[in-house]
């Protein structure tokens, strides 16, 4: 049997990793965010067309299926994040152009990146400081995740304005409720990894941004 | 030009569809091994998404104003 003492300084070994995973995952969030936002203004030079733009997502998800879970282990999983996160960045940069066309364009992209940024704070800042467990959710979110993507097939060929606006706060929710599930595991111990943390918090990030960007353009449009 | 269009949208379905697949053995195991959250649980979630939803709307209103 352990002895109180032995208790308490495993359970402070344990808090003391969980700071770590924590701290790690933040700064490579943060580095990430940067690079990305540095390849989404090169792809808003270059200008892509849509097929390029969406090869990079494809090639990202490959990353993040294929090589993210052999790599996140060693070092070589930290340049894997930046390419996934380069690439994401990039084939943001024809939907950034587009909306920084328009006439109030500048604004709904400002919105939506603070917005995005407001709202992972908010969330995230709620479950560091109340240390409450939300992986009560992870069926909850994954099943709501697998319903937009099945409307969202349905409205690649239906093209309904009314209901990609329902998918876009549908993806908010979702990625809302992520945000707190994926924090939630890693001050709880669940996540030790800080390589697929940042991997995840990012893709929470991103398609927050996205759909953000999707509502207040259309809303923000006369 | 309306086929390459058409070809643009046959990717994007393909990549929704590789999406689900690759989820699909997650939500698998996170069906089975999620723990059942309390009542008190759920309202502070809806709570907090009732936040966002404003906070959506609020940006809404700076975009149109």
């Amino acid at each position: 049997m352990n002895s109180p003492q032995s208790v308490v300084t495993r359970s402070s070994e344990s808090i003391l990793a969980t700071n770590k995973v924590l701290k790690n995952t933040y700064m490579l969030l943060a580095l990430t965010l940067l690079f990305s936002a540095f390849t989404a203004w090169i792809s808003m030079q270059v200008m892509p067309s849509r097929g390029l733009s969406l090869g990079a997502s494809f090639v990202a998800m490959g990353l993040i299926w294929l090589v993210l879970p052999r790599t996140a282990h060693s070092a070589i999983g930290i340049a894997v994040v930046f390419a996934i996160t380069g690439l994401l960045g990039y084939s943001l940069g024809p939907i950034l152009s587009y909306y920084l066309h328009t006439a109030n364009g500048a604004q709904i992209v400002m919105t939506a990146l603070g917005g995005t940024g407001a709202i992972f704070l908010a969330l995230s800042g709620y479950v560091l400081t109340t240390k409450k467990d939300f992986t009560f959710m992870g069926g909850f979110l994954i099943t709501g995740l697998l319903v937009v993507f099945g409307a969202m097939l349905l409205n690649i060929f239906l093209n309904i304005p009314a209901l990609s606006l329902a998918l876009s706060a549908g993806v908010i929710m979702i990625m809302s409720g992520f945000i707190l599930y994926d924090t939630s595991r890693i001050v709880r111990g669940g996540e030790t990894n800080y390589i697929s943390a940042t991997v995840s918090l990012y893709l929470n990030l991103y398609n927050i941004f996205v759909s953000l960007l999707q509502i207040l353009g259309i809303f923000g449009d006369d | 030009m309306p086929e390459s269009f058409d070809w643009f949208k046959i990717a994007q379905a393909g990549f929704v569809i590789m999406m689900i697949l690759f989820i699909w053995p997650r939500a698998k195991h996170m069906w089975k091994e999620s723990p059942k959250g309390s009542s008190k649980d759920w309202t502070t979630y809806a709570a907090l998404m009732i936040g966002v939803v404003l906070f959506i709307l609020l940006l809404i209103s700076m975009v149109r104003s």
